[in-house]
């Protein structure tokens, strides 16, 4: 039986637990697992929760050089918002992460993650792997929009709202900076192949970043997104959403031609 | 039309390097990049900024190469810097950033996310099939292990008081030195495997205990009597014009064997 070998944040991690949810279960399939079931494969799931695009890279790196390139039927990676900031420490290389990169501004955090993005690519291309990758939450929306309290502020501080945000800082003028970030994103995307949350139109700069989150939200937009989210504190995807999530994916798999 | 060398790495590498410790000392002498290429008759692009980390290094080449028509590129060559160093770009000033040691994570994250950038420089070479080298320049891990040495400011303030630089205590490790090293040496071992070392000289890593060594320590900083003349000053080890010729030659020989 063939790998799929995946990684990811927490909407791709196995283990996900909800810091608002404490005592409820949550083991159920999450979409790698939807998705490797439908292309027969065994799984190895790498994501976690709260981690960055050098986490996703690095751990796809690692997984690869690690097993006989004749094994592995699929590679994934599912990247996550660009301003989070992934190191290592101690003999066991335990991962951890900042929520903000403490020194970058948001469009050479993108920059970086599209470097990443490349650095996938080319590491798959060179050893012949079938691979894709997507975009699961926004590369720099969330955060230009100013990043709201995570579950674990608004569980400290009830009082929290969705306004309460961590601001952006503007590097000339929030419209420069989002032409310039778009104008990023372009250059490098018509080098990436294989991305399935990509809708570049021939106005190159006048586009809509989706990710696959947004799918799910769009799709259920005249529906009840509640039924697929966690609950409203917290709004991973719940078992549902990750059936949604997977089925999308695997439909693309066959659109994009990648398996 | 001449093929093109690409070279990136940090001050040993910079074309533009100016001494902090001797801003009266012109530098523009030619480096071994360009040395180099005059050698083979090739053009040269080198992307190589000092006191730069491993993480610009390969940036700066992935993007070079990535937007240089492969089929004009005769050799990427790679001398990579210390571990310990982060660098980021800031846009505002347009202009890449440095710490002499990032804040976050430890010895041990920093050079594994060395070696990865090893790897990925080796696929990225690989995966265009061009013909490519790398090496330490210096050490990737030991000069944090013996304790970081002052900046370049401070040997200035001391220079100009008349004091000794090397009397300026080192910061300290706050680990084991030994049992440390043993396990950063393993880690490297560890992925030697996936290292083609007939493109790598001086592996592993320019680490000296493993029979490795850094392009420093083979041309400028060999053996006392070897290195003289060939460094800008004793305060300040970067080669002069003499030790980029020496750095030059010693890897046209690599080249050529």
């Amino acid at each position: 039986m063939k790998k799929l070998i995946v990684s990811g944040d927490s909407c791709t991690d196995l283990n996900f637990e909800s810091v608002c949810h404490p005592t409820w279960d949550f083991s159920w399939p999450k979409w790698p697992e939807h998705v490797a079931k439908h292309l027969g494969m065994e799984l190895v799931c790498l994501g976690a929760g709260g981690q960055g695009n050098e986490f996703i890279y690095s751990t796809l790196q690692d997984e690869i050089l690690h097993t006989p390139h004749e094994e592995i039927g699929l590679v994934i990676a599912a990247w996550s918002q660009s301003h989070r900031e992934d190191y290592q420490e101690g003999w066991f290389g335990r991962w951890r992460a900042n929520r903000v990169h403490k020194s970058m501004d948001l469009l050479n955090c993108v920059k970086k993650s599209m470097r990443q993005f490349m650095s996938f690519q080319i590491l798959c291309e060179r050893f012949n792997l079938p691979y894709c990758h997507f975009m699961m939450g926004a590369i720099y929306e969330s955060m230009f929009r100013g990043l709201e309290p995570t579950e674990l502020d608004k569980l400290i501080n009830p009082k929290l709202t969705k306004a309460d945000k961590i601001p952006y800082k503007e590097i000339r003028s929030r419209e420069l900076d989002e032409t310039e970030i778009k104008r990023c994103i372009a250059k490098y995307k018509y080098k990436i192949k294989n991305f399935l949350t990509d809708n570049i139109p021939k106005d190159k700069l006048n586009f809509t970043e989706f990710t696959m989150l947004d799918v799910m939200h769009e799709y259920y937009k005249n529906g009840n997104i509640a039924d697929r989210i966690v609950s409203p504190l917290d709004e991973h995807p719940n078992e549902k959403g990750h059936k949604f999530i997977s089925d999308d994916i695997i439909q693309r798999l066959s659109t994009y031609k990648i398996i | 039309m001449k093929k093109i060398l690409i070279a990136g790495g940090d001050s040993f590498t910079d074309k533009n390097f100016a001494s902090y410790i001797h801003p009266e000392i012109d530098c523009s002498w030619p480096k071994w990049p360009e040395l180099l290429a005059e050698k083979l008759d090739m053009e040269c692009i080198n992307v190589a900024k000092s006191g730069y980390g491993n993480d610009y290094i390969y940036e700066s080449v992935l993007e070079t190469i990535t937007n240089t028509d492969k089929e004009r590129i005769g050799l990427v060559i790679t001398g990579w810097s210390q571990a310990q160093r982060k660098t980021w770009q800031e846009t505002k000033k347009l202009i890449w950033k440095v710490k002499r040691h990032d804040s976050d994570g430890d010895i041990f994250g920093w050079t594994k996310r060395s070696l990865r950038y090893y790897l990925s420089y080796q696929n990225l070479c690989q995966r265009w099939n061009l013909k490519y080298l790398h090496f330490q320049t210096i050490p990737l891990f030991s000069a944090w292990l013996e304790g970081s040495w002052p900046d370049d400011t401070e040997i200035v303030e001391k220079m100009k008081l008349n004091l000794d630089p090397e009397k300026i205590p080192r910061l300290k490790y706050p680990g084991n030195k030994e049992l440390d090293t043993e396990f950063l040496e393993d880690m490297v071992m560890d992925f030697q495997k996936h290292i083609d070392i007939n493109n790598f000289i001086g592996w592993p890593a320019g680490i000296n205990q493993l029979g490795g060594y850094c392009l420093e320590h083979k041309t400028t900083r060999g053996r006392e009597d070897e290195g003289k003349g060939l460094r800008i000053s004793e305060y300040d080890s970067h080669p002069n014009a003499k030790g980029q010729i020496k750095m030059m030659e010693f890897l046209y020989e690599k080249i050529n064997s």
